[in-house]
């Protein structure tokens, strides 16, 4: 018997705010956590703006409980299933509990500090700094600290990772494999990904302007976000109230470049086109779309083009919310999850900032002030990423 | 679980697998790690694009390849990849050239190809397959987790086969640290002295292995009945959780253990023998690829040859079985657990 994966709480950590509430203040507000990096120890910190979070590996360790010798990733990604678990963590005895985690960094900001010492093979104790290299370590730091043990699993599909956690986690709980799930991701900000995506020449040196004609690239940005997914038994339980439910999900590949999208976004019209269809419902049904919007001149015109084919002269307001987090990498699908769900909660269209000129290839524009008293039932979200890895997924209001 | 392997393709270090035969080399001399032989990419890779290619995309590229032919399907429908430690060797190149230059004048080539999903993304190009494509990084469950997906996905595609890999590269680094941290033996032994005395850690492997998977059996497939996995740091707990999980399933007639040669786990695998498994046939598997991430995946591979053809003779520890019918395979890699029960009957 199949049931609904119902968001019932949430968790964020990002530039614009330590927690779900103040990260929504700053969206009313359009207060943009874009900015100089303060933290990040890097050559490029006067010429790439970031997102950071202004909050430092001791403060998160006190805040979450863990070391402050754990990779950054690990750090942020608590804080934010801390937040998003901690109204049931005493309620949730004797259900079946997942956490589905992404990352792409791993414990790279840890690894990168200490590589000189590798590559010399000194004998200063490296070892036990780099244990939490991989992925997966990252998820198991946070899954040990929260007691979460039936199922945790870690995926890493680049900018569409946590979408992907979510599709996941949303599954299995559909078939009443578990009962509830944590499902998202986190990514802190690195040297290895600044300059590996400044190599790639698509960073903006100024605030980023997605889906404008003039925009520059993206900016980085690190963040956590993460939803409480729970079937009816589990909600009972713990006494949650549904906000709303995963509702659709698709992943598609773009099978074009390793990088770039294909001119007419395949991949993205394939993972929206199905993820609505898996909602049981059509393109005109959308009240929203949050965007992937990067702010590259290849993402934008891709998915422009794709959301034009798909919706026709019926575009729904749109909005790219990296204006205010920067890009996450393997958060953003979670981090973007959240906020889908306040849309629908709140009733909310969240402006896309710094948007000035009409893009060419793109016929619609994105929506530019915050609008609020809206009836926003069903909303799309997409997440697209290196090795043509796209996902949608569909939330909807019961 | 209900899911049934149609095809398999293999890259490992005692060869390479193929529609005649499966990888049976055991190197007879003392190494400090194994490494993955490779066949001619030069077939079916454009030369350009194999030169910019690291070993972990190759490898994959070349399972796939061998699993298609051999499941005798053109374009997968959907990929499913499994692999711990993701471009290692692309992702070195990068860092190693971001400190030495201090963050300047840096190529785009490795960063480009050192996410995990760099080989799943370049399978999905190479044969044109814009389906569902998922790649999971979890330490020892990496692999196992990409046929978990596999299988929620052919619940919701029932007549599409999906291609489900596990794939880690070994690169000097990391041969480096992984002895430090004693996951591997740090002084040269020889493979098949893993089943006679154990040290401080295993051999060092590395390899690619892919099945195509589906609800529906071909001439010549494995069903895959049931797969547990679980994590723990507690020996004891280990073994309860496999008591368990043979309640569950058909008695088999051959057991697959990941005994690799480490002496944490001797102690483990050798009651396990004792047991469970004191009437029934032995086999490992470890002498013949390592131990990595994801070589459970070998295991699997090995199965599916041993009810297709025959167990490989050198598999066998223990009363080599007269029929391969029904197998239970179990592994680990460090605390990471996997149970499968897997049939030959239709």
């Amino acid at each position: 018997m199949s049931t609904a994966a119902h968001i019932v709480h949430t968790g964020l950590l990002t530039a614009i705010g330590i927690d779900t509430a103040s990260c929504l203040e700053s969206l009313k507000k359009g207060k943009t956590g874009i900015g100089k990096a303060n933290l990040l120890q890097t050559h490029w910190a006067n010429d790439l703006p970031v997102g950071e979070i202004g909050l430092t590996n001791r403060e998160l360790a006190k805040h979450t409980g863990l070391s402050e010798s754990h990779p950054r990733t690990a750090l942020i990604s608590a804080w934010a299933v801390q937040e998003a678990l901690s109204p049931f963590q005493k309620m949730r005895k004797g259900l079946k509990c997942g956490f589905f985690s992404a990352n792409t960094v791993g414990g790279m900001d840890i690894t990168e500090s200490v590589y000189h010492r590798i590559k010399k093979r000194s004998d200063e104790l490296y070892p036990n700094e780099i244990k939490h290299h991989e992925c997966g370590a990252v998820t198991e730091i946070v899954s040990n600290h929260f007691d979460i043990h039936d199922f945790v699993t870690t995926i890493s599909t680049a900018c569409s990772s946590s979408a992907n956690s979510i599709m996941m986690a949303a599954q299995m709980i559909e078939e009443n494999m578990l009962d509830l799930a944590i499902a998202g991701g986190a990514d802190c900000l690195s040297r290895f990904t600044l300059n590996g995506f400044n190599t790639l020449m698509i960073l903006d040196h100024e605030p980023c302007q997605p889906f404008d004609n003039n925009r520059r690239g993206l900016n980085l940005g690190e963040g956590a976000g993460y939803v409480i997914l729970m079937n009816e038994k589990a909600m009972k339980q713990c006494d949650a109230q549904s906000i709303c439910i995963v509702s659709g999900y698709a992943n598609a590949n773009d099978a074009f470049h390793q990088t770039a999208s294909s001119p007419d976004g395949i991949g993205n019209m394939l993972a929206m086109s199905e993820a609505i269809k898996r909602a049981g419902i059509l393109p005109e049904d959308i009240d929203y779309i949050n965007l992937h919007g990067t702010g590259t001149a290849n993402n934008d015109s891709s998915e422009g083009k794709a959301i034009t084919t798909l919706f026709g002269n019926n575009v729904p307001k749109a909005s790219s919310t990296k204006g205010f987090t920067g890009h996450t990498l393997g958060g953003c699908g979670g981090v973007e999850a959240v906020l889908s769900t306040l849309a629908i909660r709140d009733g909310l269209v969240f402006p896309n900032l710094r948007w000035q000129n009409q893009m060419e290839d793109v016929p619609w524009k994105p929506v530019t002030e915050l609008q609020s008293n809206q009836r926003i039932k069903h909303v799309l979200s997409n997440s697209f990423g290196f090795g043509g890895n796209c996902s949608s997924l569909v939330f909807s209001k019961l | 679980m209900e899911l049934y392997i149609n095809g398999i393709g293999v890259l490992s270090a005692a060869g390479i697998s193929s529609k005649e035969s499966f990888p049976i080399e055991i190197l007879e001399k003392e190494v400090s790690h194994l490494t993955c032989q490779e066949p001619n990419y030069l077939d079916y890779i454009p030369p350009m694009q194999l030169r910019r290619m690291s070993k972990a995309v190759r490898m994959g590229i070349g399972a796939v390849k061998l699993c298609l032919a051999d499941a005798s399907i053109q374009k997968p429908d959907a990929l499913s990849v499994g692999t711990a430690l993701g471009c290692l060797h692309d992702t070195e190149n990068f860092l190693s050239k971001m400190v030495e230059q201090n963050e300047q004048m840096l190529s785009p080539t490795a960063f480009i190809q050192s996410t995990h999903n760099t080989v799943a993304g370049q399978i999905a190009l190479l044969t044109g397959s814009n389906g569902h494509n998922l790649t999971f990084a979890h330490r020892g469950h990496s692999f196992e987790h990409a046929l978990f997906n596999a299988k929620l996905y052919l619940n919701q595609h029932a007549n599409e086969t999906v291609l489900v890999g596990g794939i880690d590269e070994l690169t000097e680094t990391s041969l480096h640290l992984l002895k430090e941290l004693n996951v591997y033996e740090k002084t040269d032994r020889k493979p098949s002295d893993m089943f006679i005395h154990s040290t401080n850690g295993s051999i060092a492997g590395e390899g690619s292995s892919f099945f195509a998977i589906s609800r529906t059996p071909s001439f010549q497939s494995l069903k895959i009945e049931r797969l547990h996995t679980f994590h723990t740091l507690d020996i004891n707990q280990a073994k309860e959780e496999i008591k368990q999980f043979l309640a569950l399933v058909p008695k088999p007639d051959t057991v697959i253990l990941g005994i690799n040669g480490d002496v944490r786990t001797q102690e483990f695998y050798d009651e396990l023998m004792d047991h469970h498994f004191s009437t029934i046939g032995c086999a490992g598997f470890k002498h013949f690829c390592g131990e990595y991430p994801v070589a459970g995946s070998f295991a699997i591979a090995m199965a599916v040859w041993a009810t297709r053809k025959e167990m490989p003779q050198g598999a066998w520890l223990a009363r080599p079985s007269k029929s391969v019918k029904q197998i239970v395979v179990i592994n680990h890699f460090l605390h990471h657990f996997s149970c499968w029960s897997l049939s030959a009957s239709k």
